[in-house]
């Protein structure tokens, strides 16, 4: 039986997957090739700071948070795991 | 006197078969159209797919075309890069204002808003070359390009380079056609280009498009395709373009006579041509001309395709037989000298010659 | 071949000419406040330094005006910025005529287009067309002034107009010109007020540059031209500064960021005072780039810090009094530099409180009477470009003090 839990934990990162995998272009990607754990910036993806940017736009306009400071964006924005953490802890019920 | 420039690299993506630097690679299609499109090329087997994906389309065209000169030049290392762009980064300023407009100035994405600076090209070639050398960007209308080699003329006369970059670049998008098409400049039907002919014209001018880069050495080779001898670029009257004209000759010690070919940037705008027809043939009495914006259509840069085409012209390779916008003609081993001649489309008062020797 | 400023006009939130800026620098005076000009969300609310003039007023500061109805408001600073410049240099028609012109802008003619882009079948067929490229503002000025000569728009964002003089000076002494007329402009615009706030580099209170609070920049607007001439037809002219040295360097670090160790700018500096043959301990006055952004900050901070070493000169920059003016701030920063030179005083870098870095402690107060022999002036933009200008004190007889 499955965990109704963790299911939906799930759910928001691989959600997450998609939307920047689409918002950033990233053709070549697929979901899978993604870890969760693994950081977004330098090194995995290779992220950069106009991809933070974009993504502080995605936290705001799909899950109407804020994320006013660009420093505390790093923390947030460090890996899916830790943006869904994020999402999940701050998201309005 | 400048001191002895070669033009050592040539490469220009333009609306023909271009690219391989053959003129051409395959027949001209006298297709009727609203404006000209690029034949773009398979970006990612010249840029890695990490950095295409929110490439602008001129970002992505300056980096192949500065790539290709470099490797026709066989250059080791550039010491400047000069751009220069009439209309600048069109599609991400496009962009950028739709989404304030449809985002009401909220929550918007900056990457359009950074890649439509009109520098993005020349920054973004740094990036790739890793260059920290002179760098920088013209964006004075059809004279943006023929600025950019006077730039690197004087950079050679102050001993400051041995081999530069130079490049010409403008793009259409389908929205800039709509909103500048609005006004009496531009056709609004689809035309033929090659309709355009001496004392035959069109009723409106049709855009294009197009991104041609250049290497200028201080050295020759026996790959040079031609020499610069010098670059004009005036903002005059009709009227004072006649002594203009012989006074750049002369600090040049040619004589009119001298010039074997002409190459014009009519766009076959009858209000737009005569006038130049007119200019040319009080000076030049018999000297044929040929013409390329039926090529590539009418934009700004659209005269550093036309620089593109002189050069080919004149290290005598293949070319294409359309050229000739007068009736007579000339061989290819008999051209020495080339003037290049256009005026600003959308500004009367905007010359720019080109005087180029072959080598 | 010597080059000479012989006449500078400025139009800003500081003042209509040079006269008014002088002033509002010299008392420490400020022009930025809440947006109220532009129409824009962020109206009421942030920080700008805006013109309060509106177009048809601007046009009022303009002679003979001769354009018809179709202008924007870039092309009106940079005629404003412009006439002043020649009248200081006590230009004759015939020294006009064959004048050079170099411009500088990064907006063009979007102030219209911006505010008109949805209704583009309804409006006037120039502004989509002519205006809204950035060569246009310059062929206006051109076209005002009824020149023939070589004329050119520059576009590298925010150094535009310190690369205008640069290519004013070469121009010069290459012998391709006697004079140049040289500088920038850019309005206030929707286009680059979301741009930067889109980018979290714009302060939503007044800029700090240099300060550890600091958050970004507040944009502002303004036209600023200088003319050049060389020795040889300077005549008995008044010279307010001579261009000793400059430089233009890439950073080749990122489009819009610059290295952390202020690499290009570094470079841009050290190569500025080569050409002028100074040694660093010559400068007596910086005038800085700083947007107060926390990336440029940083980064100009190092190179400062890396060229000086324990002796940075008195620095400020101007962007807490008249914003980040893009198109008009490099040629602002050079004739706000000049000015201090030849008024003998010191601008404090308002808005300063806390020192990010305890070796860069900007100029705090206003200090008068003091002899500025070497100036040097930044600007720094996207793409990695870089300027550094340096300008010398000269007296009347040529010679540099």
């Amino acid at each position: 039986m499955v965990n109704v839990k963790t299911r939906r934990m799930n759910r928001l990162e691989e959600e997450l997957k998609l939307q920047i995998i689409e918002q950033l272009n990233m053709e070549d990607i697929e979901p899978d090739d993604i870890n969760i754990e693994d950081p977004l910036f330098n090194e995995g993806l290779g992220l950069d700071s106009i991809d933070a940017l974009e993504l502080i736009v995605l936290l705001e306009k799909e899950y109407g948070i804020k994320v006013g400071d660009s420093r505390k964006g790093k923390d947030i924005l460090f890996s899916i795991k830790s943006m869904a953490d994020y999402i999940r802890a701050n998201k309005a019920a | 006197m400048n001191k002895p420039i070669y033009v050592n690299g040539i490469h220009s993506i333009s609306p023909q078969a271009s690219f391989n630097n053959l003129f051409f690679d395959s027949a001209v299609e006298p297709t009727p159209r609203k404006y000209f499109q690029i034949i773009a090329p398979k970006y990612r087997d010249y840029i890695p797919a990490k950095q295409l994906r929110r490439m602008a389309k001129q970002m992505k065209l300056g980096l192949i075309g500065a790539q290709k000169a470099i490797e026709d030049a066989n250059s080791n290392s550039v010491d400047a890069i000069i751009v220069g762009t009439g209309n600048g980064n069109i599609s991400d300023t496009q962009k950028f204002l739709n989404s304030i407009i449809d985002n009401k100035e909220r929550m918007l994405i900056p990457t359009s808003f950074v890649q439509s600076t009109n520098n993005i090209v020349a920054g973004s070639i740094a990036l790739m070359l890793k260059n920290k050398q002179y760098n920088t960007t013209y964006t004075h209308h059809s004279a943006a390009f023929e600025i950019s080699l006077i730039d690197a003329i004087m950079l050679f006369a102050e001993d400051k380079a041995k081999t530069i970059l130079v490049g010409g670049i403008d793009e259409i998008t389908e929205e800039t056609y709509e909103h500048k098409s609005q006004g009496d400049l531009w056709t609004k039907e689809a035309l033929n280009p090659f309709a355009i002919k001496e004392n035959n014209y069109i009723q409106g001018a049709i855009m294009g498009e197009s991104s041609s880069f250049f290497i200028l050495s201080s050295q020759r080779t026996e790959h040079s395709y031609a020499q610069l001898l010098d670059v004009k670029v005036i903002h005059t009257s009709f009227e004072s373009l006649d002594k203009i004209l012989l006074d750049f000759l002369l600090q040049n010690n040619i004589s009119r006579s001298q010039i074997n070919l002409l190459i014009a940037g009519f766009n076959g705008v009858e209000s737009y041509d005569k006038p130049q027809q007119k200019f040319l043939q009080n000076n030049f009495k018999n000297t044929p001309i040929a013409f390329y914006k039926h090529y590539v259509g009418e934009h700004p840069s659209a005269s550093a395709f036309g620089f593109w085409m002189a050069n080919q012209i004149l290290s005598s390779r293949k070319i294409d037989a359309n050229i000739w916008y007068t009736k007579q003609s000339i061989k290819l081993n008999d051209i020495e000298y080339v003037l290049l001649f256009q005026q600003a489309y959308l500004s009367e008062k905007d010359f720019a010659l080109i005087l180029l020797k072959k080598t | 071949m010597r080059v000479f400023v012989t006449g500078m006009g400025v139009i800003s939130s500081i003042g209509v000419n040079v006269n008014e800026n002088l002033k509002a620098l010299q008392q420490g005076r400020t022009g930025i406040k809440p947006i109220s000009g532009l129409d824009t969300i962020h109206r009421g609310k942030w920080p700008a330094a805006e013109i309060d003039l509106t177009n048809t007023q601007l046009l009022n500061l303009i002679p003979n005006f001769n354009q018809g109805t179709r202008y924007t408001r870039g092309q009106l600073l940079t005629i404003i910025a412009a006439n002043e410049a020649i009248a200081e240099a006590k230009l004759s028609i015939e020294e006009q005529k064959d004048m050079a012109i170099v411009g500088g802008n990064t907006v063009g003619g979007i102030d219209i287009t911006e505010v008109n882009y949805r209704d583009y079948q309804t409006t006037d067929p120039y502004y989509f067309n002519q205006a809204h490229p950035g060569g246009e503002t310059t062929r206006q000025l051109a076209d005002y002034l009824h020149t023939s000569a070589f004329t050119s728009t520059i576009n590298t964002a925010c150094s535009s107009s310190a690369n205008a003089i640069i290519l004013g000076t070469r121009l010069i002494k290459n012998g391709r010109a006697k004079r140049v007329l040289v500088g920038g402009s850019d309005p206030l615009t929707k286009f680059s007020l979301n741009g930067f706030a889109s980018l979290m580099i714009y302060d939503e209170e007044s800029c700090k540059p240099f300060d550890a609070r600091h958050q970004g920049l507040n944009l502002g607007e303004g036209g600023a031209f200088l003319v050049l001439e060389s020795e040889d037809v300077l005549g008995k002219k008044d010279i307010y500064a001579e261009v000793l040295g400059y430089a233009n360097r890439n950073d080749a670090f990122h489009s819009s960021a610059s290295s952390p160790n202020g690499e290009g700018a570094y470079a841009t500096i050290k190569q500025a005072l080569k050409e002028a043959a100074l040694m660093p301990e010559q400068i007596s006055f910086v005038h800085a780039h700083g947007t107060a952004t926390p990336n440029n900050d940083t980064s100009e901070g190092e190179a400062l810090k890396r060229i000086f070493k324990t002796n940075i000169p008195p620095f400020a920059s101007s962007k807490s009094y008249v914003g980040h003016t893009l198109g008009a701030a490099g040629a602002l920063n050079a004739i706000y530099a000049i000015l201090a030179m030849k008024y003998s005083f010191l601008f404090p870098n308002l808005n300063f409180k806390e020192a990010m870095d305890e070796q860069l402690i900007p100029i705090l107060k206003v200090k008068k009477k003091i002899n500025l022999s070497y100036v040097l002036s930044n600007a720094f933009g996207f793409g990695g470009n870089n300027t550094s200008i340096v300008f010398g004190k000269v007296n009347k007889g040529g010679d540099n003090e």
